[in-house]
């Protein structure tokens, strides 16, 4: 493989302070990922349109869509509120608004495009795989009353798939660029917790069979796989050695 | 303060930066605790007041003339663009926006003092907003309104304090650049931020203008008693804001050269 161009900047002793002219991926990436898109659209086609031939009408898909009753019986007006909560957060606005305005800030504070190339260039990727294969699977939505609107179909859950790429993808840019653990574990519960959330709000809310949830973080996990190999976020400078002090609480607080 | 032999504070010079830069020590706590009070109290006040007393029968009716011309006005593509419009101060943007910036200002220049310069108006204006609100207890306007929230109180509209409270990104931004466009560009942004929110939230039936201009003073001064309150970097706090050695300065960032060299 060869070497990537912000390495080779690094290498050739030039100052990484031009180093966001640099295109975070090259024609060759670029190649890459349109045939990680072909791959996942094809891949989760295949499986959608296996979901809704045979397992929907199995014992398995009954199961399935009890899962979704099961949220139903327990809905309550607390409840409701805090899913559509929880959902808000991967809602395609919120996700939109979030990359068009940190977008400056990312360039400004890390300058240089990989971290939000790799974060926000996932969501491009997850977002519009995910809207070919939901339309071309054309899943209905679970048996019980939705309360969310959707212009998209039920297989698979697009909500899911753009929190993993969004949260956990913000959490594996942080692993990139710190040992430190503080840091980590923060961003562990943020890039875990946020997506479980998310999963366990559109179940609620009657917006997906787990299957359909199940497909999503697959999908998330897969953008960020491909993006990984793609994009580079790996430490611009670990300042910090492996055997230093994690900052304390009580430091911090003083 | 008291003359105490022995410091109770960690001396500026520690090198760990995350001891040495957290800028809110126990007095600054307390002075904006009460402020935090005065604040309420001032709000309780203004909002009883304008709900209850006579005299201001006049911006009531402003209030309703106002609300009800803007129901006249409805149209879907404008509705479009108010939803937008109020989406920019809605409660999950506005969480994942601040961390993600907090945690780039910290990666960036290792100090707390901008992320804290970001995130405390937001406690500060979230906190007071609550309190006023809920004692204040002014029913939403009477008219059709366009989206549904679990508040049912008005005054003041806690949209618009947050949207105004943005605009510390522009004293981020300001601390740390001369770069004439880099500035423009964070006053417009942030500036403009209140009042599309502002304007979205009176078009949606959600707030009365007075409501509104209630969170842009709550906004703006829960923003300057923060500023004020944070201990500033000084030069005796050797270069509190110097931005990672390993990474290029800006242009005209924060610190000047002397500084640096400390």
């Amino acid at each position: 493989m060869t070497p990537h161009p912000h390495d080779q900047r690094e290498a050739s002793g030039i100052t990484p302070d031009i180093a966001w002219t640099t295109p975070p991926v090259g024609g060759t990436d670029l190649g890459r990922i349109a045939a990680a898109w072909l791959m996942l659209v094809v891949g989760l086609t295949l499986a959608g349109a296996a979901v809704v031939a045979w397992w929907e009408s199995s014992r398995f898909g009954v199961a399935d869509a009890d899962v979704n009753r099961w949220f139903e019986r327990r809905r309550t007006e607390t409840w409701t509120s805090v899913a559509e909560f929880a959902s808000a957060f991967s809602d395609t606005r919120t996700v939109v608004v979030v990359g068009v305005v940190t977008l400056p800030l990312f360039l400004w504070l890390l300058r240089r495009w990989n971290d939000y190339a790799f974060v926000f260039g996932g969501l491009v990727l997850e977002v519009t795989s995910f809207v070919v294969v939901s339309m071309l699977v054309g899943r209905a939505r679970p048996p019980v009353e939705q309360l969310d609107g959707a212009p998209t179909n039920s297989f698979p859950s697009g909500h899911i798939a753009a929190s993993v790429v969004l949260y956990s993808g913000l959490m594996l840019v942080v692993y990139a660029q710190t040992r430190r653990r503080g840091p980590r574990v923060a961003a562990t519960v943020i890039g875990v917790g946020v997506p479980a959330a998310v999963i366990a709000s559109r179940l609620y809310l009657g917006m997906h069979y787990p299957t359909d949830a199940i497909a999503g973080v697959a999908l998330g996990v897969v953008v960020l796989v491909v993006m990984w190999h793609v994009v580079l976020i790996g430490d611009v400078d670990d300042d910090v050695p492996d055997d230093n002090v994690t900052p304390q609480l009580a430091d911090v607080a003083r | 303060m008291t003359s105490s032999p022995v410091p109770t504070v960690r001396p500026s010079t520690d090198d760990r930066w995350w001891v040495r830069t957290w800028p809110l020590g126990r007095d600054e706590i307390v002075s904006l605790t009460i402020k935090l009070a005065l604040v309420i109290a001032v709000g309780i006040v203004v909002g009883t007041l304008l709900t209850e007393w006579s005299v201001f029968g006049g911006v009531r009716e402003f209030d309703r003339r106002t609300a009800e011309a803007f129901v006249d006005a409805r149209t879907s593509t404008w509705d479009e663009f108010a939803h937008w419009g109020a989406f920019l101060s809605s409660t999950p943007v506005k969480i994942v926006l601040t961390a993600i910036v907090v945690v780039l200002l910290i990666r960036r220049f290792r100090s707390w003092y901008d992320a804290v310069l970001i995130g405390l108006p937001l406690v500060f204006e979230a906190t007071a907003y609550l309190v006023t609100s809920i004692v204040v207890g002014r029913p939403r306007p009477d008219v059709p309104r366009l989206e549904d929230s679990p508040v049912d109180t008005t005054f003041p509209s806690g949209h618009v304090a947050a949207a105004t409270v943005y605009v510390a990104f522009a004293v981020v931004v300001f601390r740390h650049t001369d770069r004439i466009a880099a500035r423009v560009a964070a006053v417009v942004a942030t500036v403009s931020v209140p009042l599309i929110v502002g304007l979205a939230r009176v078009y949606q039936g959600m707030h009365y203008v007075s409501d509104v201009v209630a969170g842009v003073v709550l906004g703006a001064v829960s923003l300057a008693i923060a500023v004020r309150a944070l201990r500033r970097p000084s030069v005796d706090e050797a270069s509190e804001c110097t931005p990672d050695p390993t990474q290029p300065e800006l242009v005209g960032a924060g610190t000047t050269a002397s500084e640096r060299e400390r």
